[in-house]
């Protein structure tokens, strides 16, 4: 008797905790949420791992890997810091990366505020073009800033003429930093302007319903609640800042102004004796350092509840009228589009179209087609931009669909390990270009099956993929961080599970963020080359390490050449998804 | 009902836009001419070889066909180098259908081969790069480079074989270039130019180039400059307070192009006769008569080539005739008596009769300690302008 009744007793007892959930599959006793979510944790921390161990391991061995006579020793850590002049640049890329972040800031904050929140003339013109720099790599907008604003520039030539002086030196840290904030502040820029157009205008109505003008309502309502955003942007633009190595080699290498990134690249790849010791024990100090900035993220972030502004009821988000003050605002944004971006890419356009490019000529004496000639007529240079295409799109899509659900799971669940996804998909920001390439490199060696991807596209795309990751992390996260927890709730009330919940609801919600960070990763992809310059094999080259190839070898008009071939590309692909995602929002 | 003719528009004028795009950077690639002038044609006998080859040369040939066609180099030579000595190569022997070159940094040619060994999978047959220091260092090392001896070896002048089993595939010289509109004068030494700066220091102030001596190829052709040339230091201590360290090349020759530099030194003769074609009567390449650094630009085989026999062929190709012909054509420096110069060629004879033969320096191909580097950098860099 006892037997036959005890599962109905069970039965009842469980329905009167909770309604029956529907049945999901379950993989050895795990429920599906918690084998996602798994996965994600593995595949990440596999991810990051795999380049991050042989690079610690580099960092206490005398010898590079490959020599296997090389003993443990902390001796390149003690060569680091009693190196003379160290201490120097570590202040030079502090100096750097804080002015750089600033200047972004700057920038970026309130153009995105005065284009998603306020009536402007050409908003969405102006929003487009403040968008460009990203577009190219900052060793384009490099040249081009040295061909226009260099002590032999263009512009600089004009100035001179007319006042007798210039009255600016590029070749310093804070030439370098302007640069480069011009060069990531699309970044800062997107993370806010997507943040804006989700939030919830009713908190302006409100503050307008209590008589506060445009400008209060600027200042008090939609600046702080950017706070996520900004935090995200600032962090990853710092980290970028220490490790980006164009502008500081252009600018930077002539003055002897050395920063993290030239230290590791004169001391690595450009050393007469290179030493990987030092290079891994230099990167495990930039890991340290970016470590901590992502705890005091994380820690800035801790009640993010606060930022809560899209709630499951439909607002429609009203621009605010500026009055006299658009006009104003309009012209600043012309003169930093115009200066910052459209003349040095004009530059670099035309560069390619002429034999030599020097204030002595006009430029439109010696035109010519033939730097495009030398581009199409060999053939490795046609296949790295065929490479470049291949890497790029089918890293947009993988990276991002693995930030999505990273996002989702360290955010949005339960999970014992969530904190530890967030960290891991932040990480690769820590990690150089170049030293991401040399970690995968002996990844793919010492791990069985690895010989099978090196040498591969694949492998460049998983080294691409990694450097892309936070990128998307951080563009995707923000979105979900606004839409509110009830959501999900609702979702669990009506039966469905975790994963239920994102497939069905935060999917869909989260589309536009998703389609956003396919876009930032295809365009990051396209323009990446660092970590492929110990990856890539003869006929797996991309366009950067052709064009550091050609640039190496003085061919500077074929690199402007391939440039413009980059921008191209870029351009139709942001112009066609931007139809596209109109077509959607249309609908 | 409006809205699906619209997006097909919309997609269509982009879709149409692409396209004209591509046709017409495609189009105008085509039928542009080239400015740079035409080498004479480089006649190849196919599957022959001269008579002074070993009686069993075609033992090799045979042995490289079985190989499958295919040859993997790793070198810091650029594809416009290399174009016209594959396309000749290919010629000769035409069962090679396949060869791959890379274009590296002048060290990780060697730091790639040595950790893709180490790993087991070394796909490179050929290495070839003129960073003299990296190569001697590389080849310190016992079974570092596959012992083979080339048949040409005899009719080529004895500097001809770098290092054991080490030869040199060209002769390349490095040489000094100057903004002809700026400068104000014509210098022909680095001593010419010295006493043009310590004339008007304020004038020249940031406004001299020269190589960065970190790097590898820095280092070699300055050490080298300051070795082989007697009163060096003495023109250098005028010059270099003035001097901006530049990485490469290309960057030196737009900056003076641009009149960011009024002059530089120790710029590639690849890349500086080129350039002085494009920018006729704004930049100027000379070599210096108070000494012109030339490198042989180190080619080996791999000591465990997968395509070893093929290899072999290539090497004896590049210093036979018709390969130094090609070599000249791709823009490098053929330094064989036999190859004649012309438009387009440079050869090893044309720096003897610009230059002089007491002007030429051949950086040999020996290690430099660990303490010499040091000494030289920090006395280099400590005479830089701040």
């Amino acid at each position: 008797m006892t037997i036959l009744t005890r599962p109905t007793e069970e039965a009842a007892s469980d329905r009167s905790q909770t309604l029956p959930a529907p049945k999901y599959l379950r993989v050895f006793g795990v429920g599906r949420d918690r084998a996602v979510q798994w996965v994600v944790l593995i595949v990440v921390a596999l991810f990051v791992v795999a380049p991050i161990v042989p690079i610690l391991y580099q960092s206490i061995r005398s010898k590079p890997l490959y020599d296997s006579t090389g003993a443990f020793t902390a001796e390149s850590y003690v060569k680091l810091f009693t190196e003379a002049g160290f201490g120097q640049v570590i202040l030079n890329t502090a100096i750097f990366a804080i002015l750089t972040t600033f200047l972004t800031l700057v920038f970026a904050i309130p153009m995105a505020i005065l284009v998603v929140r306020t009536k402007l003339p050409f908003g969405r013109l102006l929003a487009g073009s403040m968008q460009w720099p990203f577009f190219i790599s900052s060793l384009l907008l490099g040249f081009g800033w040295i061909a226009l604003y260099g002590p032999a520039g263009f512009v600089s030539v004009e100035v001179q003429r007319w006042i007798g002086f210039v009255p600016w030196n590029l070749y310093s840290i804070p030439g370098m930093a302007l640069t480069e904030a011009v060069g990531l502040a699309p970044i800062a820029y997107v993370f806010c302007a997507n943040a804006l157009r989700k939030s919830d205008a009713s908190l302006e109505s409100a503050a307008q319903v209590c008589g506060s003008g445009p400008l209060r309502i600027i200042f008090q309502v939609i600046v702080p609640l950017l706070r996520p955003p900004i935090v995200y942007a600032s962090i990853l633009i710092f980290s970028m800042s220490i490790e980006t190595l164009s502008v500081p080699l252009l600018y930077g290498t002539p003055v002897r102004i050395e920063v993290f990134s030239t230290f590791l690249y004169t001391h690595g790849l450009q050393s007469i004796q290179p030493d990987y010791g030092i290079l891994a024990s230099a990167s495990t100090i930039i890991l340290a350092v970016t470590i901590t900035t992502v705890a005091i993220q994380a820690k800035v972030l801790k009640n993010s509840q606060r930022f809560v502004s899209v709630r499951g009821k439909a607002t429609r988000p009203r621009r605010l009228d500026l009055g006299w003050l658009k006009w104003v605002a309009t012209i600043l944004i012309v003169i930093y589009v115009v200066f910052g971006a459209a003349l040095p890419i004009l530059g670099l356009v035309l560069r390619s179209f002429t034999l030599i490019f020097t204030p002595l000529q006009n430029p439109l004496q010696s035109l010519t087609l033939q730097n495009y000639q030398t581009v199409f007529t060999y053939q490795s240079y046609i296949q790295s931009i065929w490479n470049s295409v291949i890497v790029a799109v089918i890293g947009a899509v993988l990276v991002s669909a693995l930030a999505l659900i990273a996002v989702v799971v360290a955010k949005r669940s339960t999970f014992r390990f969530a904190r530890a996804v967030e960290y891991l998909s932040l990480a690769p920001q820590a990690i150089p270009g170049i030293i991401v390439g040399i970690g995968f490199f002996w990844a793919f060696a010492l791990f069985p099956g690895g010989n099978l991807i090196q040498g591969t596209l694949m492998a460049i795309i998983i080294a691409f993929g990694l450097r892309a990751l936070p990128t998307a992390f951080g563009s995707i996260s923000p979105a979900l961080m606004q839409i509110a927890g009830e959501l999900d709730n609702a979702g669990r009330v009506v039966g469905a599970d975790w994963v239920g919940v994102f497939a069905r609801i935060l999917r869909k919600l989260l589309m536009p963020a998703f389609a956003g960070a396919m876009l930032l990763v295809f365009v990051t992809m396209l323009k990446e080359y660092s970590a492929a310059l110990f990856l890539s094999s003869a006929n797996t080259n991309v366009i950067g390490t052709t064009m550091l190839e050609l640039w190496v070898q003085g061919n500077t008009g074929s690199v402007a050449a391939l440039a413009t071939i980059q921008i191209a590309i870029t351009a139709v692909v942001v112009g066609l998804a931007n139809l596209l995602m109109k077509e959607k929002n249309d609908a | 009902m409006n809205r699906a003719p619209r997006s097909t528009r919309r997609l269509a004028a982009a879709g149409l836009a692409t396209l004209a795009a591509v046709g017409l950077v495609v189009g105008l690639s085509g039928c542009s001419s080239s400015t740079a002038p035409k080498a004479p044609e480089n006649k190849i006998a196919q599957g022959q070889w001269p008579s002074y080859y070993p009686s069993d040369y075609s033992k090799i040939v045979d042995a490289a066909k079985k190989e499958g066609g295919k040859l993997t180099i790793y070198s810091n030579t650029d594809q416009e180098n290399w174009a016209p000595i594959f396309r000749d190569f290919q010629k000769k022997y035409p069962f090679v259908t396949n060869i791959q070159a890379n274009n590296l940094d002048s060290d990780e040619v060697f730091q790639k081969q040595l950790s893709e060994t180490a790993t087991g999978k070394a796909p490179a047959d050929i290495l070839v790069t003129n960073a003299v220091q990296a190569w001697a260092k590389y080849a310190d090392a016992p079974d570092r480079v596959l012992a083979y001896q080339s048949p040409e070896l005899s009719k080529l002048p004895d500097y001809a074989q770098v290092m054991p089993n080490v030869y040199a595939m060209s002769m390349d010289p490095v040489g000094l270039a100057y903004n002809a509109q700026l400068l104000g004068s014509e210098p022909t030494s680095i001593a010419d130019l010295a006493k043009v700066v310590s004339a008007d220091p304020a004038k020249f102030k940031n406004k001299i180039t020269t190589r960065d001596v970190s790097g590898s190829f820095g280092f070699t052709v300055s050490k080298g400059f300051v070795d082989g040339s007697q009163d060096a230091w003495t023109s250098l201590a005028k010059i270099l307070p003035s001097a901006r360290p530049e990485t490469s090349s290309g960057t030196q020759n737009d900056k003076i192009t641009s009149g960011e530099y009024l002059a530089g030194f120790f710029i590639s003769s690849a890349v500086g006769f080129p350039q002085q074609e494009k920018a006729s009567g704004i930049y100027k390449f000379v070599y210096p008569k108070d000494g012109t650094v030339v490198l042989g630009r180190g080619i080996g085989i791999a000591p465990k080539a997968p395509e070893a026999n093929t290899a072999k062929l290539f090497l004896d190709f590049v210093l036979s005739e018709e390969g130094q012909n090609a070599v000249a054509e791709g823009g490098l420096t053929a330094y064989r008596d036999s190859v004649k110069q012309a438009p387009g060629l440079h050869t090893y004879q044309e720096i003897v009769d610009q230059a002089g033969e007491d002007a030429i320096i051949r950086v040999p191909y020996k290690i430099t300690s660990d303490a010499d580097v040091k000494a030289f950098t920090d006395k280099w860099n400590g005479m830089l302008g701040k």
